[in-house]
């Protein structure tokens, strides 16, 4: 066991960009474009900061964080639904920074531009790989089956959907909250592990972090968020960094993948599969240019 | 039986009056045909019936139901179901799964982490790839069928729901002679199975022998309505379709 | 206070001049570009390093030298980026989608390079680049670069506004954003199109950059990020696409950001910003001018 031991700030670290992944590509995969998941990051970590400095135990905590997100939600949830695509893109953007700007300036609960400090961290690890573990079930579980199938129809062809019978909105609502859950829950896992928080670490920067999780490790599949999670926080660890050119080279990766491989590790992995499996399967006469 | 019926429904968009007094039914097991010059308001007329364009004035009413205020997605619980225009099918699904996705989702809405109430659904999903003879390429993805395959395949989606009407928009358009006759067979066969459907096109002789029931729009209203070939004789139906899209040989 | 409201009136110029850019990617192209701000900073640092590499560069050659790089830049990022995804995409949610995340990846890549040259220190553009002159009017003071800024936003502002309502690549464009498979039935080369587009936000980016650091004086990596959030709320409030309401509300917000700098504390700007945005997009997501021309 001494490895988790050794490495568990790299595994924070990758539990955190997983959470903030599988949140972001809950609303994508409904065909939400929504880019609130750090804003519901940063009001459950500065919750959470909050309630165990103040003494509460990790599971209310947790429970209290969990509901906050769920009405939060649903009270934006209308407001939102009115949008498309790129409004939506824009208008939960402007949420995540509204609650970053907001932290700075409402230093009561929010420790200011500086942050909070010294957060009990009582969450221990294994509870907390726990934690992610449950919500990659979850996300596998919707994936599958009749949800899946509702759900990445209703992405490609709202109309189509509708006239199938599937209620557009309300999956989206439900895509929506789920997200905003797993974000919060996000939060919590950073505030109670690393057992500091500043608004440094809910801005724009922790967007391109989340979307490059995404990105690498593919958006739509349930592996997706995990795969990028691991790269992205873990090998910097790993690899030797050429200095700061990390940023750069980070940038360029995803880049490119965005481009090339939009489906991500994820999406590579599966055609790699899927080659095989057709390769095994064809017969003699087939195999052809 | 009247399973269908539009009482001088009306749609304007601003200044524009798509459609301005349409009444017609549809009875139980018949086949109406509804056509027109582009323009005539065939279409809007459509997205009135489906919720997708709102009334201005007059009534829709289906199986005895005011249509007034009824989501989109909860018609076809009521068993109204249509085809589109253009092959609307999701790419990433299989032909199956694309049937499937029919089958299951009843529009009565799911709770979370409670059971699928139509278990019966796959069972429905096979027969109806069976019935249209899918079964073949029931784990294809669409872009891989050939055109008249895949306006199959949304055939076989809309059936899997049991509808009580099918409305087709235009299923043969941009269709060889080859694939039209297919299709025109099948709706033959679901007319002979009793199935009430309403079907838009601009294919005047399938129509012709295909409906029970004939209906000519122009500029928004009926021009005319009737038994097909006699409809379809007259004079003024006629001038209205010189211009209009013409049969394709 | 006039004195403010002149300087508000050339930081609301610069505003405009940068929002116009965005407006019409968005509007024309449905590209939320959010490398745009970093285009933006691009401008300025091309002017801060020709003045460093060649110690007497007159402004007369930064000023075009710089706007260029940017226009060629936005150009490669439509080369080397919209433009291969739009031909891969597989629908268009996943390419709108696709684009905003690529254009979030060229901005950090923008900037991380950008860290790297200025050595992460603010940076200035020598004096002797552009003399400011003042020109005492009385009630207040102007000086000259605020007037050529006054001057070049108001030749732009029309001028684009004419591209788009008379030109032919203009109701191409829009005929583009209403429905990109007509249009291209009719001729219009949607490729050839987003190119010069894109270019010309380019060049407008870069244009406001240049004028912006001549004006404060302060070059850094980041200088691009605030401004682009104020720009999207200045262009939502206005209506994307709408060329004379974004003039209007750029020359608000650059007035009561002035304003309230100069008589009151700021820390809330941003705040408001953000909530601004929300609450247009909530209540009125159209703007107040919205046109009918561009896409949802």
């Amino acid at each position: 066991m001494s490895w988790f031991a050794a490495n568990a700030p790299m595994l924070r670290t990758i539990s955190v960009l997983a959470l903030l992944g599988y949140s972001v590509q809950i609303a994508l995969r409904a065909g939400v474009f929504s880019f609130a998941t750090v804003g519901f990051y940063a009001t459950g970590g500065y919750l959470a900061a909050n309630l165990l400095k103040g003494g509460w135990g990790r599971y209310p905590t947790l429970l209290v964080v969990l509901v906050a997100a769920v009405l939060l939600a649903l009270l934006l949830a209308p407001a939102l639904s009115r949008l498309r695509f790129l409004y939506l893109a824009m208008a939960t953007l402007a949420f995540t920074l509204f609650v970053q700007s907001l932290a700075v300036s409402w230093a009561t609960y929010t420790g200011g531009a500086q942050g909070l400090f010294a957060i009990p961290r009582v969450l221990p690890q294994p509870e907390m790989l726990a934690l992610v573990a449950v919500v990659i079930v979850l996300v596998w579980a919707t994936q599958r089956g009749a949800t899946g199938r509702a759900i990445t129809a209703l992405r490609h062809d709202a109309l189509l959907s509708a006239s199938a019978g599937v209620d557009v909105a309300r999956r989206q609502v439900n895509a929506f909250v789920g997200s905003a859950v797993v974000g919060a829950l996000a939060g919590f896992v950073q505030v109670s592990t690393f057992g500091v928080f500043g608004p440094a670490d809910i801005g724009f920067s922790v967007v391109v972090d989340a979307l490059t999780v995404l990105v690498v490790g593919g958006a739509m599949a349930w592996p997706g968020p995990l795969l990028g999670a691991v790269l992205l926080g873990g090998l910097p660890a790993y690899v030797s960094s050429a200095g700061d050119w990390n940023l750069v080279v980070q940038a360029i990766v995803v880049l490119v993948l965005v481009v090339y491989r939009p489906d991500g590790l994820a999406g590579v992995v599966a055609q790699a599969a899927r080659g095989l499996a057709a390769r095994r399967t064809r017969r003699p006469a087939e195999v052809s240019g | 039986m009247t399973v269908l019926e539009l009482s001088e429904v009306k749609v304007h968009f601003g200044g524009v009056r798509a459609v301005d007094g349409v009444s017609f039914t549809v009875e139980r097991g018949h086949l109406v045909g509804m056509v027109g010059p582009n323009g005539s308001g065939k279409s809007t007329t459509v997205n009135a019936i489906t919720r997708t364009a709102e009334l201005t004035a007059g009534r829709i009413t289906f199986d005895g139901q005011d249509l007034r205020g009824v989501a989109p997605h909860r018609l076809r619980r009521i068993g109204l179901v249509r085809t589109f225009q253009g092959i609307r099918l999701v790419p990433d699904l299989s032909v199956r799964d694309n049937v499937r996705l029919a089958a299951e989702n009843d529009g009565t809405g799911r709770r979370w982490f409670r059971r699928n109430e139509r278990r019966d659904s796959d069972p429905v999903a096979d027969a109806v790839l069976e019935r249209l003879g899918l079964s073949e390429v029931r784990a294809e993805h669409p872009e891989a069928l050939p055109y008249g395959t895949q306006r199959r395949v949304e055939i076989a989606r809309a059936l899997a729901t049991e509808p009580t009407l099918l409305l087709l928009d235009e299923p043969v358009a941009g269709m060889n002679r080859a694939e039209r006759g297919e299709i025109a067979r099948i709706l033959a066969e679901l007319r002979a199975d009793g199935l009430t459907m309403l079907v838009i096109e601009h294919d005047l002789r399938m129509l012709l022998d295909l409906s029970d029931h004939l209906v000519v729009l122009d500029f928004g209203r009926v021009l005319a309505e009737g038994e097909p070939q006699a409809t379809a004789a007259r004079p003024d139906v006629r001038r209205a379709y010189l211009g209009g899209a013409r049969e394709h040989a | 206070m006039v004195q403010n409201i002149v300087n508000g009136l050339s930081l609301g110029a610069i505003y405009a001049l940068f929002a116009f850019g965005l407006s019409i990617a968005w509007a024309g192209l449905n590209i939320l570009n959010l490398a745009h701000g970093a285009i933006f900073m691009v401008g300025a640092l091309t002017a801060w390093l020709l003045t460093e590499v060649w110690a007497d560069v007159p402004f007369v050659v930064v000023l075009p030298a710089a706007v260029l790089v940017c226009a060629v830049l936005a150009l490669a990022m439509e080369l080397l980026v919209f433009r291969p995804i739009r031909h891969r995409a597989r629908d268009e949610h996943q390419q709108t989608l696709t684009t905003v995340i690529a254009t979030v990846a060229t901005a950090a890549l923008l900037i991380a390079v950008a860290e790297h040259l200025t050595g992460g220190q603010p940076r200035a553009l020598p004096q002797s680049l552009f003399e400011v002159r003042t020109f005492d009017l009385g009630i207040a003071r102007i000086t000259d670069i605020q007037l050529v800024i006054l001057a070049l936003a108001a030749v732009a502002g029309p001028a684009l506004a004419w591209f788009l309502g008379r030109s032919l690549q203009g109701r191409a464009l829009r005929a583009l954003a209403v429905d990109r498979d007509m249009a291209r039935l009719t001729g219009v080369s949607a490729d050839r199109l987003s190119a010069l587009t894109i270019a010309v936000t380019g060049a407008l980016a870069g244009l406001a950059g240049v004028l912006l650091a001549v004006q404060i004086n302060a070059i850094e990596a980041h200088m691009g990020e605030t401004l682009l959030f104020k720009a999207f709320a200045i262009i939502i409030i206005a209506g994307v696409g709408s060329i004379g309401a974004t003039v209007a509300a750029a020359v608000v917000l650059a007035l009561v950001e002035t304003l309230v700098a100069a008589y009151w504390v700021s820390s809330m700007r941003d705040v408001v910003v953000f909530a601004l945005i929300m609450a247009f997009l909530v209540v009125r997501p159209q703007g107040i001018a919205g046109r009918g021309w561009q896409r949802a």
